[in-house]
């Protein structure tokens, strides 16, 4: 059995778990003789919490063939080319990097 | 053409009868993750007995992949659970004494880690069984993941692989 290691570490903070897949839940150093159970609820409401970040990851990676951000040494040198064309102010929003970030946004929107 | 010999002597004289003699192997190929202080990884576990005071235990511990909630991961590897100096750094101000440390990320996202990888010798001057386990520190004592990024998304790119991790331990004879 594969465990929700994040969710049940969410769900019950200040608790040093092991988690071992295929194993099961333990406190820790006790070579793995007190066994932890979790609360279902609570790992499941956990687990809700945890899938709206989500999207952080996404814009990061992409998902499918929608692309995610470009590499931080790319968008660097969008805004170089940006700021060497002028692009301050509200023309700022016109620039590469500003569309290239809001394009992600928009194609990868936060869940509300 | 075939030597045969009934054994090899070293030039003082004494017969050599050196080498790997045994050895175990632990292998771990399910996700773990702990917190705390020097947690110990319960399933890196590998005892062996010597049969010499004088032999030499080789440890190989490979961790396939290494992450956490925070940036560094920190390991020790421990006989019979006790810190031994053979096989941790200096004392150093109060700086804590690894035999080893990971780091979490690449590029600034939780997607990508690296494995990490140790070679110690230890000189137990026992022929009672030895256990070598591995303990870990994350930083800010925050979770370390063995076998998985932090993100662990799921998917078909290398990057969301798990692996696979093992500790190996061999007696060597003089």
């Amino acid at each position: 059995m594969n465990y929700d290691h994040d969710a049940i570490r969410k769900a019950h903070p200040g608790i040093d778990l092991e988690i071992i897949d295929g194993k099961g839940i333990f406190l820790i150093n006790t070579e793995c003789s007190q066994t932890f159970t979790p609360d279902d609820s609570l790992v499941a409401a956990a687990r809700a919490e945890l899938d709206k970040l989500n999207y952080q990851n996404d814009r990061v990676t992409g998902i499918g063939t929608t692309s995610g951000y470009d590499p931080i040494t790319e968008q660097l040198d969008q805004l170089y080319h940006d700021i060497n064309a002028g692009k301050f102010g509200a023309d700022a929003k016109t620039g590469n990097w500003f569309v290239g970030i809001s394009s992600v946004k928009t194609n990868i929107p936060k869940p509300s | 053409m075939a030597l045969y010999t009934n054994g090899i002597y070293k030039a003082g004289g004494n017969q050599y009868n050196g080498g790997i003699v045994q050895s175990n192997y632990t292998l771990v190929n399910s996700i773990v993750s702990g917190s705390g202080s020097y947690w110990h990884a319960s399933q890196f576990n590998c005892s062996i007995t010597p049969t010499s005071t004088s032999s030499k235990i080789l440890i190989l511990v490979s961790l396939g992949a290494v992450s956490g909630e925070s940036n560094t991961q920190g390991f020790q590897v421990r006989r019979n659970g006790s810190e031994i100096d053979a096989m941790r750094a200096n004392s150093n101000g109060s700086r804590p004494r690894l035999t080893f440390r990971g780091a979490r990320n690449w590029a600034g996202d939780s997607n990508h880690t690296e494995g990490a990888h140790i070679i110690m010798l230890d000189s137990p001057g026992t022929t009672s069984s030895v256990t070598y386990r591995l303990y870990v520190k994350g930083e800010s004592n925050s979770t370390v993941y063995i076998n998985r990024t932090q993100n662990n998304s799921n998917g078909s790119d290398a990057y969301q692989g798990n692996t696979c991790s093992s500790i190996t331990v061999f007696e060597i004879t003089d």
